[in-house]
């Protein structure tokens, strides 16, 4: 279907809605459809309008206070998004993307517990929800947590191996390897091939992923491919000139091996 | 003449410090690049820069864990607290790269940045010891004792160190330690301060 087949489509649905509140006002789901709609045309004052008219004909309607959330949470009115989270978590306990974006409020807000606590429900409820495995890993940020992380990353790109971020974050995590043993110290333990797997997975997706090149440059100097790292960090640069912690790991690569240079090599230039 | 990789890295420091005027790491390397090199002025400026602004950085890395903690985002606070912990390392090795320096070349400065080390990277064993070191030669002791023993706190298998201690240490009821002091060195070096070992203990 065309781009203009469809916006005629949504304009005759539109004019449908309006004509069926005409005839019905009391007609609760297409005052809620007329809201989602008008969301999506961008018209949110309206929307609104019609999503209130919606909650007034049926106080118990989730999609509707969800809808409602969303357009506070937009507009940066967290303590009115919040409470109409709430209510659509109220009227239906498995409404996962509630959830979802209720945690991301509250993770904004600092609360992470609670934040947490919502992103565990909404995998619970929606298991292959590969979005709320992946904030909740990004909120398992400390050592104490580094395994659960790493499922939560790892669940993410095997629901989608194609999640970008997920592998990004993931190499990240095990490139920094910091962990609480079971003794419960403080321990550095990178596990550098399967980062630099993820890193390498990241580039295969987007070649222009900068980050991931200078990240994969230093697992590959971390394991002792030099010549790897070099062309790593040289494919940073090459990406986002202004990079400066790769201008940097790129000139400690080259000093090391200067260092290394035998001293006839002099300035032969490799 | 430095090698092309040598100038490729250079190259990349200077990129690296236009682009990120606060960060310190690429100035302490290019300081010890430039001071390999024999360009002690450049390389002066370049590791007092790397101090200052490892010093400052250090400073926000810490407020920034307290205001961390102060929120109940320990995990957050305690990756500031390491930040500032590898920062104030950095401010270390240069205040004392650049101690060095003015000690070989005979400038002041070389005592206070030598303090800075010790402040710093309270476990940095050979900053304690030059400062000891100089401080036992300006004649304060009890500074300079204090100063060595934090050294070999730090690093006991410091010989030098050592044998520093036991000049130091002069009180007559002390002198039992002075002889183990000298005894220490010599489990580590058999060549080192034999002559004094014999001459105050006629060992």
């Amino acid at each position: 279907m065309g781009g203009s087949t469809i916006r005629q489509s949504k304009q005759d649905a539109r004019t449908h809605l309006e004509k069926s509140i005409e005839l019905n006002p009391e007609f609760t789901e297409a005052h809620y459809r007329l809201g989602l709609l008008l969301i999506e045309k961008g018209e949110r004052k309206r929307a609104k309008e019609y999503l209130q008219k919606a909650l007034k004909l049926n106080p118990e309607l989730a999609p509707a206070h969800f809808e409602m959330a969303r357009l506070w949470h937009g507009k940066g009115n967290a303590k009115k998004a919040a409470e109409s989270y709430q209510r659509a978590i109220d009227f239906d306990s498995n409404h996962a993307l509630a959830h979802y974006h209720f945690a991301l409020l509250l993770a904004g807000e600092g609360d992470i517990i609670e934040a947490r606590n919502h992103l565990e429900k909404a995998t619970d409820i929606e298991q292959n929800y590969s979005q709320a495995y992946y904030q909740l890993a990004r909120l398992l940020t400390d050592p104490d947590d580094y395994d659960q992380a790493q499922q939560n990353y790892q669940m993410a790109v095997d629901i989608d191996p194609e999640f970008i971020e997920a592998h990004y974050q993931l190499g990240k995590l095990l490139a920094g390897g910091r962990r609480i043993n079971d003794e419960g110290t403080l321990v550095v333990e990178p596990e550098y091939e399967q980062a630099g797997e993820h890193f390498a997975a990241v580039i295969a997706l987007d070649g222009a992923h900068h980050k991931a090149h200078f990240n994969l440059g230093k697992v590959r100097a971390a394991l002792g491919d030099f010549d790897g790292a070099q062309g790593e960090f040289e494919a940073a640069l090459a990406i986002d000139p202004n990079h400066a912690k790769a201008h940097f790991h790129l000139a400690l690569l080259l000093l090391a091996d200067s260092e290394a240079e035998p001293a006839t090599a002099g300035d032969a230039g490799r | 003449m430095p090698s092309q990789r040598k100038s490729d890295a250079i190259y990349h420091l200077e990129q690296a410090i236009r682009l990120d005027p606060n960060y310190a790491d690429p100035l302490f390397h290019l300081g010890q690049l430039l001071l390999g090199e024999g360009r002690r002025s450049a390389a002066a400026t370049r590791l007092q820069e790397a101090v200052t602004l490892a010093i400052a950085s250090a400073e926000s890395a810490g407020e920034n864990a307290v205001a961390q903690a102060g929120n109940h985002r320990f995990s957050r606070a305690r990756q500031s607290l390491l930040k500032a912990r590898e920062q104030q390392q950095l401010a270390a090795e240069a205040a004392f790269s650049l101690a060095r320096l003015h000690q070989s070349a005979g400038r002041d400065g070389a005592e206070e940045m030598l303090a800075t080390a010790t402040v710093c990277d309270p476990a940095h064993a050979e900053a304690h010891y030059l400062l000891g070191r100089v401080r036992q030669q300006q004649g304060d002791l009890p500074e300079a004792r204090k100063l060595l023993e934090l050294c070999v706190g730090s690093n006991y298998a410091h010989g030098a160190a050592h044998i520093a201690l036991a000049q130091v240490i002069t009180a007559e009821d002390e002198q039992h330690l002075a002889r183990n002091h000298y005894l220490t060195a010599l489990d580590m070096d058999a060549t080192l301060a034999t002559g004094e070992l014999e001459e105050r203990f006629g060992e």
